[in-house]
């Protein structure tokens, strides 16, 4: 099945770029069409602010949907909404829409989710459509030129506000280890 | 995915869920049926386990009910929900159905997860259940103190406080406990089915010491009637049923046991500077016992230690437990208890650490959001902590590694 323009993005990865705070720039960087599906659209995401007082934030992705960012889909007819139905066995309702809209219509699907990208290359084997969050962001930094700085304070704000870090058999885990420090 | 699950799922047991679900809502068949565009007889087809749910009519129908498509098939082990059990017992004690159907199947979704967890970590709980106790010979209360002490001894527990009912009733007896908010007015439910085992709700909006209580109490339907369903009010109720003394008699045996409490208040009162025992002293006994002031009270007047109307007396006089407690440095309401056991907890990362559950999942399992289920993997998988000349060394631990000995 050939590679289409468009990319899927879980809500683990989709919260990762959100704790970012440049998350329009990292999506208008990319060269792919950026969607969710709607069960992704409806969860509530809490960032950490580290206030004591006040430890979560609310976080609201309305304005990157207006502005067209992230287009919003559900699972179309029969055959997706079977499959959608039969991930859900083994996922949750978000990652199940996810993976059955990215297997049924030929989607790179972008998540860190370990059973989900298990799942994917079980059922699709096609790796090369997978992307992580460290993915994402390290092409963003390379195509915009993003200084070292900037880089630095962009994965230190996914450590601390959305608690992410790669696992170490990620393959960009030693350039995230090396461009937090 | 090759096979379908909705091929695979038994029809019955899916069509009570759904059918559960609708009630859990307050919604007819009717109304069901004219939203989802179908006849109402096809409606009763589906939960009846007559005809198989369709994908799309799956979609649709735990949308409308609120729920998750991964709520009706997700769980390898589906068992019919308390719901039933409760509406029989209890329905007339609501004035919305809606409101008890809520408590009932958050109960079960609970208990249902953690089975659920067990089963993905091959790791099923130890169920060491009493026989039956035989109360037909006795009076309730009678009955209750036999039954409490034989507890305590079965349980290994002596006279003294209880300082972790909790964990002892987790850990010893294999019951499913949680804390989660109820209506202001229950304190605390309990139900039991072959599968799931015993299983206790406490309301977490309550203080320490009424939740601790509520526990006791509850842990004595279990061992008076496991099979009826019970709903514990806040308010005394005016005409207690038989099961009621009887859960009431026990929670003051069990948490109170007349030997050890004798003892320890013949011994504050020999240690009374002021001759005769004094209201801090009761204040901390109560504290020492993880009860309410008035609990404490009212079982010394019942052991002849207190004056009958020691309590009544301090009411109308305007005592107030909370404020006596807070002069003396007491905190026995701490706010919040733990809504998940944390053998839960364990095995819900264990399974997420080994694959078995993917990041969602957990969350849901947890009860939480996704950043706040990341920090607490990290809680659990660092809570190990090594002691160093230096300050505490945390190291990683590897839950999926084998324990076993030789």
């Amino acid at each position: 099945m050939a590679i289409t323009d468009s990319q899927i993005i879980d809500a683990c990865v989709l919260i990762n770029l959100l704790a970012t705070g440049e998350i329009a720039g990292i999506l208008k960087s990319a060269s792919l069409t950026s969607l969710i599906c709607a069960v992704v659209e409806k969860e509530t995401i809490y960032l950490r602010t580290g206030d004591p007082q006040n430890p979560q934030e609310l976080v609201q992705i309305s304005p990157l949907i207006e502005t067209g960012l992230l287009t919003i889909c559900q699972p179309e007819g029969p055959d997706e909404e079977t499959l959608y139905v039969d991930y859900a066995s083994v996922l949750d309702d978000g990652e199940a829409m996810t993976l059955a809209i990215a297997v049924s219509r030929g989607l790179v699907l972008v998540t860190d989710e370990r059973k989900a990208r298990r799942l994917f290359v079980q059922d699709v084997g096609e790796p090369k459509r997978l992307i992580a969050s460290s993915e994402i962001l390290r092409k963003w930094t390379e195509v915009q030129n993003v200084p070292s700085e900037k880089i630095r304070e962009v994965l230190l704000g996914i450590e601390s506000r959305a608690r992410y870090r790669p696992p170490q058999d990620d393959p960009n885990f030693d350039w995230w280890v090396k461009s937090s420090q | 995915m090759k096979k379908h699950v909705l091929d695979e799922v038994d029809p019955k047991t899916l069509g009570a869920r759904l059918q559960e679900a609708r009630k859990v809502r307050g919604l007819t068949q009717q109304a069901v049926a004219d939203e989802m565009n179908m006849a109402r007889t096809t409606l009763v087809a589906i939960e009846k386990g007559e005809r198989r749910v369709a994908p799309e009519e799956l979609i649709k129908l735990a949308s409308f009910y609120g729920r998750s498509v991964s709520d009706f098939v997700g769980r390898q082990s589906l068992t019919l929900g308390f719901v039933p059990q409760f509406r029989a017992a209890w329905h007339q004690e609501f004035s919305e159905d809606e409101e008890l159907n809520v408590i009932a199947d958050e109960l079960h979704r609970l208990a249902e997860d953690y089975l659920e967890l067990e089963r993905l970590c091959e790791v099923p709980m130890s169920q060491i259940y009493p026989p039956p106790y035989d109360f037909s010979k006795s009076s309730p209360e009678q009955a209750a103190e036999e039954v409490a002490g034989a507890e305590r001894n079965r349980l290994g527990i002596g006279d003294g406080p209880i300082t972790n009912l909790r964990e002892r009733l987790e850990t010893d007896v294999g019951i499913r406990i949680f804390y989660f908010a109820m209506q202001p007015k229950i304190s605390g439910v309990f139900a039991f089915n072959d599968i799931l085992g015993g299983c206790i709700g406490i309301n977490s909006a309550h203080p320490r010491d009424r939740r601790n209580w509520s526990l006791a109490h509850e842990y004595g339907h279990f061992l008076s009637n496991r099979y009826q369903a019970e709903i514990t009010f806040l308010t005394e109720r005016k005409r207690q049923s038989v099961a009621e003394r009887f859960a009431d008699a026990f929670a003051e045996n069990f948490l109170m046991p007349a030997s050890g409490l004798n003892r320890r208040f013949t011994e504050m009162h020999r240690a009374s500077a002021a001759g005769s025992i004094t209201l801090a002293q009761i204040c901390t006994l109560a504290d020492l016992y993880k009860v309410s002031v008035q609990a404490s009270v009212i079982r010394l007047e019942k052991l002849r230690r207190l004056p009958i109307g020691t309590w009544d007396g301090l009411e109308t006089k305007g005592f107030r437990p909370r404020r006596a407690q807070q002069l003396l440095g007491i905190e026995a309401n701490p706010s919040e208890e733990q809504l998940l056991p944390q053998r839960y907890l364990n095995l819900a990362v264990m399974a997420y650490e080994k694959e078995l559950l993917s990041e969602g999942q957990l969350a849901k399992m947890l009860r939480a959001d996704r950043v706040s289920t990341r920090a607490l993997i990290e809680q659990v998988l660092h809570q190990f902590n090594e002691p160093m000349e230096t300050g505490y060394q945390t190291f990683e631990l590897d839950m999926t590694q084998s324990l076993a000995g030789r």
